[in-house]
């Protein structure tokens, strides 16, 4: 059998029909978008989000949006920013991050969005980080885990690792001879989470019984429960999602476990206390809000108006995390003036040093990206969150 | 091969391909030439995908596994070790494929499902694995990369990332056509159905295997390597077992046995889900739906509608094609 | 040890469970039913509606889910499967899935993703029989297993349904010759693995809790039950489950319980390789 004939005749097409499409391409790129100041109009600003609107992560977006959805109607019904009423759209990125920056690149060249105003993931939020930093077009996530700060990018929620620094030292301080195990979902949550615990064990010079993670999505806990339970531990910190630890727990004292169960701010979540009931009583949580329960004017404005607009909503720590940004959001461009551009709100943002955004106390600056600015110590004690410390600031010692 | 005349009709393909940019890239903006280039990326998976499941009848689980591996060698020689991003994409790509030539090992003794709960096995492992790998993989976290850039050509607007990602495209699909008509490709038929009967002629049905193992891996991991440059950042997130799943499915629409149909489903898989994003929550079932209306009315799957502008399919080849001589 | 050896027949029994059903769809009617994951939790959530809704008591509401489960299943093989039943085993087997998708689309969009409460099946949470701790819904998991195996293996060895079935799969042309109605078979067996999907997402649903994402893997360790139990047989789906089921809970244990998922997997992967034609033999695979 000898050589198809036709072989040649097909490289050269190919070569020289890629060299057309080239050509073509080339051509077509060479006409330039102009653009303008994007977002802005006389009467209008346009704000554009990205994260989850569907997916297994939906049921911590939606609390998110309804946060943020807050403060932008509120804004709206009293007439807007300087004349401007907020204009805000929202893409789905389903968690994935290669969805996000595809998204992001929608907002931002397509859609023409003055500003990326919420999303929720920490791969989710790295995937866009370089993105928005070329195009420098601000982004304001719930969280930022990027170390040294960017320019455009802005995110709220305290680091894992400075939640659990705390709630770990707490333990130590307050519970010194009982023994301490680490639960984790294996991400990201529980990567970060550990920084922060195995600062605190090593600073105090303890170790943990029980180092026990459980995959993302799992529904099968009780192997993981029954490690805890065999390595005898007293005080469990756990990192994952609201459902997870809930099950966990849950599982737990149907073996009969019953081990103080420690977590960053998902402790104070709505879905938390849905799912376990009367049985969230003890649980101990580090949170960079107030407690939703509180009763601080702050608290007590973001509560009603919350459920004046979505009534029936649980109020979870997301939605307050929402909420914050909303309030950061609306006094940054309130503060840029009625002639805004995108370095203008950059440059507000950077000079709120200390601010109060109703539900939790916040400062930025250009080296500052976070805005979480301290924590707290929660026990759930009666079916409410009681402080048990006073606001610790991150990164400094408990007093 | 089904087209009498193939290379007419890819070139007639890519001219009209380079006057459709002419005439619409200056409408478009960068978020449709991302989505373009996402496509196409999986579109070079999803035909080394079509050799080795569709064709060959090897099913593999475990595509965007291979493709993590790509992305992560690659990720992980640009930002450590400071290699550029053309080497390092071949090292990545080379990397897959003896990952990959590994699996056939399996191959050649299971049968039936036992194959695909393998490359399953091995998909999960695998990406669990690189989620370890703390500082060297960027953990859970994922890992950034440096800028890419090829000779000094900055990779820095998506036009340019297109242009060097229809490159290897275009290579994929003309390799992967001109390989299916070929004797080593026209052998790979024979595994799917007729393994048995081949082996009594005399053909190395294993050696065939190996082969076609290690093109698809190769093939994945070449797309690894351009997602995760064209990315600037990799995490596991984008490579799990859904997402093999989906590969998948990507063929499974196009028409199993058909390299066109794996670009045509490659686009499908990339654009419907954007396309139907401002639904949010219905989109999940919108797109089950789709599927299975495009699987019980088109049963040559979305590459028949292609197909029939042009000449009829042919039968597969004849065994004794394939016999050696 | 025992601790986590009853937790993995526990859970081998829910794989075990899905894979009874999985293994009826598949030798009466040659699909491999990956929707079985979503029907299941479908209808434990269609038991749960029953239960808040209408304010039927619990166990009420889940007979009449599976009422509805057994018309579903009815349906989904009448409407989608049996057109398509000349089709190949693949272009099946991509109906089933996409189905599955649909079913996880259709359940988020009406339920939200949020994880919910299921109502209490039993009166107490744990079950302890000398020094053993086994919480209520496990042990239950592990009962209905047990019975539901015992239930189907008599019905398919003993009855003329099962015969029909059996040889339904093996050789259909055969099948219908011998007087075997193909499309009732295959409407039973889509309805009864509908009924035990109730089961076992029920079951499931009151482990944990219920959301639209809770099957999650669990179908395709269905899946590596039925391989590994070779295919075609109820009683080696069975052992399939139950062997995956401890093997994973002892690596979870032993090991780490993040290697549970893979470790499983491979643990299964090497009694595929050592006995190809799986746990109790007949059938290596997609038509032999």
């Amino acid at each position: 059998m000898g050589r198809d004939p036709g072989r040649s005749r097909w490289f050269v097409s190919i070569i020289a029909s890629s060299a057309v499409a080239l050509v073509g391409l080339l051509i077509g790129a060479s006409g330039a978008q102009a653009q303008a100041q994007p977002g802005v109009t006389d009467n209008e600003i346009l704000l554009g989000g990205v994260y989850a609107l569907s997916g297994p992560v939906r049921f911590i977006t939606e609390p998110y949006e309804q946060g943020m959805r807050t403060v932008v109607d509120e804004v709206n019904a009293k007439g807007g920013i300087h004349g401007r009423k907020l204009k805000w759209i929202l893409e789905d990125d389903a968690y994935q991050p290669a969805r996000t920056l595809a998204g992001a690149k929608k907002l931002v060249e397509r859609d023409q969005v003055f500003a990326i105003f919420g999303q929720l993931g920490t791969p989710t939020t790295l995937a866009i980080v370089p993105y928005v930093e070329q195009a420098k077009v601000p982004l304001f996530s719930a969280n930022l885990p990027v170390d040294p700060a960017p320019k455009y990018a802005f995110g709220l929620q305290a680091n894992y690792s400075d939640l659990i620094y705390p709630l770990t030292q707490f333990v130590i301080k307050t519970m010194p001879s009982k023994k301490i195990a680490y639960f984790y979902q294996n991400d990201d949550v529980g990567e970060t989470g550990r920084i922060g615990l195995a600062r605190a064990l090593k600073e105090s010079g303890r170790s943990l019984v029980a180092d026990v993670g459980y995959e993302r999505g799992t529904n099968e806990f009780e192997t993981s429960v029954l490690k805890l339970r065999d390595a005898g531990a007293d005080v469990v910190i756990a990192m994952g999602t609201a459902p997870s630890i809930a099950t966990a727990m849950r599982q737990a004292s149907a073996l009969g476990f019953h081990p103080i169960w420690g977590t960053y701010a998902i402790g104070a979540s709505g879905i938390m206390k849905k799912l376990l009931g009367p049985d969230i009583d003890g649980l101990i949580f580090a949170s960079e809000e107030e407690s939703q329960y509180s009763d601080s004017p702050g608290m007590r404005e973001a509560n009603e108006l919350i459920a004046k607009h979505f009534p029936g909503a649980s109020n979870d720590w997301v939605s307050m995390i929402g909420y914050g940004e909303g309030k950061i959001l609306v006094h940054a461009l309130e503060a840029s003036g009625r002639d805004l551009t995108r370095d203008k709100l950059v440059a507000s943002l950077n000079a709120m040093s200390d601010f109060d955004a109703g539900v939790l106390p916040v400062s930025f600056s250009p080296t500052k990206h976070v805005g979480a600015k301290s924590v707290k110590i929660f026990r759930w004690q009666g079916g409410k969150p009681e402080p048990q410390t006073d606001w610790i600031p991150i990164g400094g010692e408990q007093k | 091969m089904p087209f009498a005349r193939p290379w007419l009709a890819w070139t007639m393909a890519l001219i009209l391909l380079g006057v459709a940019c002419a005439i619409i890239l200056p409408r478009i903006n960068a978020y449709f030439v991302y989505v373009a280039d996402l496509a196409l990326i999986r579109a070079i998976a999803a035909i080394g995908l079509v050799v080795l499941s569709g064709v060959a009848g090897q099913l593999s689980l475990c595509t965007a596994a291979l493709l993590a591996v790509g992305a992560y060698s690659t990720g992980m020689l640009m930002t450590h070790l400071s290699v550029g991003f053309l080497p390092a994409a071949i090292c990545g790509a080379l990397v897959t494929c003896v990952i990959g030539t590994a699996l056939a090992a399996p191959a050649l003794r299971l049968t039936g499902l036992h194959l695909p709960i393998v490359t399953l096995a091995f998909g999960v492992i695998a990406v669990q694995l690189i989620g370890k790998g703390g500082k060297l993989t960027g953990g859970m976290g994922g890992l950034f990369l440096p800028p890419a850039t090829i000779l000094g050509w900055p990779l820095d607007t998506d036009l340019r990332r297109f242009i060097v990602i229809i490159g290897p495209f275009l290579l994929a699909t003309a390799a992967s056509v001109n390989f299916l008509r070929l004797k080593p490709g026209r052998a790979l038929f024979a595994l799917r159905d007729r393994e048995v009967i081949a082996q009594a002629l005399g053909v190395n049905t294993g050696g065939y295997k190996i082969l076609a193992f290690a093109y698809s891996a190769f093939l994945a991991g070449l797309a690894g390597a351009l997602y995760a440059a064209f990315k600037g950042y990799v995490s596991v997130d984008d490579f799990t077992l859904w997402d093999s799943i989906y590969f998948f499915v990507m063929i499974a629409i196009g028409g199993m046995t058909s390299v066109a149909g794996a670009i045509i489903g490659a686009v499908f898989v990339t654009a419907v889900p954007e396309l139907l994003s401002g639904l949010a929550e219905a989109s999940q079932l919108i797109f089950g739906a789709l599927l299975l209306l495009i699987v019980a009315f088109l049963p040559g799957g979305l590459a028949s509608i292609w197909r029939s502008w042009l000449r009829p399919r042919r039968a597969p080849p004849a065994l004794d094609a394939v016999a050696p001589e | 040890m025992i601790a986590y050896l009853l937790t993995g027949l526990s859970y081998g029994s829910l794989y075990a469970l899905l894979g009874l059903g999985l293994v009826l769809t598949f030798r009466s009617t040659n699909v491999l039913n990956f929707s079985q994951g979503g029907m299941s939790m479908l209808m434990a959530f269609i038991a749960f509606e029953f239960a808040t809704q209408a304010g039927l008591p619990i166990l009420v509401a889940i007979a009449a889910s599976l009422v509805v489960a057994g018309v579903l299943g009815g349906a989904v093989y009448n409407i989608l499967i049996y057109p398509l039943r000349n089709r190949d085993q693949d272009t099946l087997a991509f109906v089933a899935l996409s189905l599955e998708l649909s079913i996880i689309g259709l359940a988020a969009l009406i339920w939200g993703a949020e994880s919910r409460v299921f109502p209490r099946l039993f009166a107490t949470d744990r079950i302890e029989i000398a020094d053993l701790i086994i919480s209520t819904p496990h042990f239950w998991t592990i009962v209905c297993g047990v019975v539901s195996v015992c239930v189907i293996a008599t019905l398919m060895r003993w009855t003329d349904l099962g015969l029909a079935m059996r040889v339904a799969a093996e050789n259909p042309e055969v099948a219908q010759l011998l007087g075997v109605n193909l499309r009732v078979v295959g409407t039973t067996a889509w309805m009864a693995a509908a009924c035990l999907g109730t089961l076992t997402g029920v079951l499931l649903a009151s482990t944990g809790f219920l959301q639209p994402y809770m099957m999650g893997l669990v179908v395709l360790k269905g899946f590596a039950a039925l391989v590994v139990g070779g295919m075609h047989s109820v009683m080696g789906v069975i052992a399939g489950g139950l062997l995956l089921g401890i093997l994973e809970s002892f690596a979870a244990y032993e090991l780490n319980p993040l290697v549970q998922d893979s470790v499983g997997l491979a643990l299964i992967i090497l009694v595929l390789l050592i006995r190809p034609q799986g746990l109790i033999g007949g059938g290596g695979g997609w038509r032999g």
